[in-house]
């Protein structure tokens, strides 16, 4: 298993000072690299990007208590989870789209229904955070 | 003829295009991003302890509520429509704010953040028949991105740029005054809306018959010099197109006081950061002394040179409530130094960093916690004869140490929004 050093963003990271007392670098210093962070990875557009806490699904891989990292700055996306808001209360809802009319799913029941103008896509899933702990 | 007092001026119409974006009643915006069926309803956000309110939508304003209102006046209309009101959540609105500023620099590079809910863009880099479609690009992906509704205004100056922004509203949310000449707009505009004009002058440029926008900038510059101070003077060769004002001259808005300043050299360290926060913070607490103000939150940033694209780049911003309107420094100091630990990152090469008091309200209406009402006599006295040895002596004459203040009881804040962005405890439900 490769061994992967995350970063806490918190954290007071200690810089190390490669200089020596011999004023020789160290040889490790051409080795440094910088350590990996979850937010790179997760988080396409900071701006844009907000973490939610699932209530209740109806999408196969999203369970209550889920984090989900919910993306703004996308248009709709064929197959992708939104975070849709219909009379004025949120949802999650699978896109699918037929032609020009876009459709709304969930996993559990078959039934559809179509976009309308008095819905709003709040959002794009782009991942979803589940801690072991509780 | 341009005069000796503006000689010292490059005195060309300008080449510029600057963009004002303002956000649309901005904290009522914020708290509906997360409660999508507030949109179209009336919606107010009460000052700190729930004592007035200070912000609110077109839509409460048309029941007759007035900003600063204090909520038990309107106890009935608000029942009656179901008013949403809440409690100001800093923490939130400063958050958005951030985001916010941070998609606008997708547009330009440069953004001059001027309050909480205002920048100015610089859109020279557009051609100049583009810039109304870009202004409406603005809108259209910050209201996508991040849920707020903004106005833009587009003028050569910057002064043309918020008078522009009075009327994107009635626009469609765009309004620009570039490639046209607008005698007829600008003859219908009033002096009294013109930026940064007091009282006084306004009274006796109408004695002298300049009642609207067009005759001010159509009045002599001998007369103007004579007559007015020369801020006026810039201002008038603003609206006629000379760029002749930087963001730090700019006419201060009356709802914030910022201070800040770029660094001599750049700045890693946090106590370095710590010091040069703390001294803006006392400006402005000097500062809304003077003008009899009390701040009810206070906002900070760091950031890095956005030019120097060789270097990490970090932009850190956050905005803490204050659990009463307040002028005293050492509580200013107090709570800038704990948003400094928030927002601070090690290892980036700080280029500029800078303090904002908001939601200014006169002293007057200053709401004091009982037992609390002893220590703030004494520390007003200890203000004012620190003002006054600073203005003898010279600013930063008499400083405070930054150590210790707590007044960390609880305030009143029954109507609190969760903190959606900012505490893992407190996310969006769905």
């Amino acid at each position: 298993m490769e061994l992967m050093q995350p970063q806490f963003k918190r954290a007071q990271t200690p810089t190390l000072d490669f200089t020596t007392e011999t004023g020789f670098q160290s040889p490790a210093h051409d080795y440094r690299v910088k350590s990996l962070s979850l937010d790179e990875l997760l988080i396409r557009s900071p701006a844009a990007t907000f973490f939610v806490r699932v209530d209740h699904s109806d999408i196969d891989g999203i369970e209550r208590e889920d984090i989900l990292v919910v993306n703004r700055a996308h248009a709709l996306v064929d197959g992708r989870v939104a975070v849709m808001v219909i009379d004025g209360e949120f949802a999650l809802r699978r896109l699918r789209r037929y032609g020009q009319t876009w459709l709304l799913q969930t996993d559990t029941i078959t039934q559809q229904q179509k976009i309308d103008e008095t819905m709003i896509c709040w959002g794009i899933v782009d991942a979803v955070i589940r801690t072991c702990w509780s | 003829m341009p005069s000796s007092e503006l000689a010292g001026l490059e005195l060309r119409p300008s080449s510029r295009v600057y963009g004002l974006v303002d956000c649309n009643s901005f904290y009522c915006s914020c708290e509906r991003v997360f409660q999508p069926k507030l949109n179209g309803k009336p919606v107010g956000v009460l000052s700190n302890n729930d004592g007035c309110i200070i912000a609110l939508t077109p839509e409460l304003k048309a029941l007759g509520v007035s900003m600063g209102a204090p909520p038990h006046l309107h106890r009935s209309v608000l029942e009656d429509n179901k008013v949403a009101l809440f409690s100001s959540n800093y923490e939130l609105y400063g958050d958005l704010s951030a985001r916010v500023m941070g998609t606008l620099q997708h547009f330009s590079p440069m953004v001059e953040v001027y309050s909480i809910d205002e920048a100015f863009v610089d859109l020279s880099h557009y051609a100049a028949d583009l810039v109304s479609a870009v202004g409406r690009q603005i809108r259209n992906v910050i209201y996508k991105r991040v849920g707020i509704p903004v106005g833009v205004g587009i003028g050569s100056t910057k002064t043309l740029a918020k008078l522009a922004n009075r009327y994107a509203k009635e626009h469609g949310g765009v309004y620009s005054f570039m490639g046209v000449s607008q005698p007829e707009l600008l003859k219908s505009i009033p002096i009294k809306t013109i930026w940064g004009v007091s009282h006084q002058y306004q009274q006796r440029l109408q004695n002298h018959g300049i009642k609207s926008v067009w005759d001010l900038t159509q009045a002599d510059d001998t007369w103007l010099m004579k007559f007015f101070p020369v801020t006026l003077v810039r201002t008038v060769y603003e609206l006629r197109g000379y760029e002749c004002l930087s963001l730090a001259e700019l006419p201060k808005s009356k709802r914030h006081i910022l201070n800040s300043r770029s660094f001599g050299q750049y700045i890693s360290d946090k106590k370095t950061l710590a010091s040069a926060l703390s001294y803006h913070a006392s400006r402005g607490g000097e500062e809304m002394r003077k003008q009899k103000l009390c701040a009810n939150a206070l906002s900070i940033f760091i950031k890095t040179n956005r030019n120097r694209e060789d270097l990490p780049q970090y932009y850190g911003s956050t905005t803490i409530g204050l659990e009463s309107p307040t002028d005293y420094t050492p509580d200013l100091i107090q709570v800038a130094l704990q948003a400094l630990d928030r927002v601070y990152r090690p290892g980036y090469k700080f280029q500029k960093a800078g303090v904002i008091l908001l939601d200014l309200v006169p002293d007057g209406i200053r709401q004091q916690s009982l037992w609390m009402a002893e220590d703030t006599l004494k520390g007003q006295r200890v203000m004012q004869a620190m003002d006054t040895v600073n203005g003898l002596m010279g600013k930063g004459t008499l400083r405070l140490g930054t150590e210790g203040f707590q007044r960390d009881w609880a305030m009143r804040q029954e109507k609190l929004s969760p903190r959606y962005t900012t505490c893992w405890d407190d996310l969006l439900r769905v």
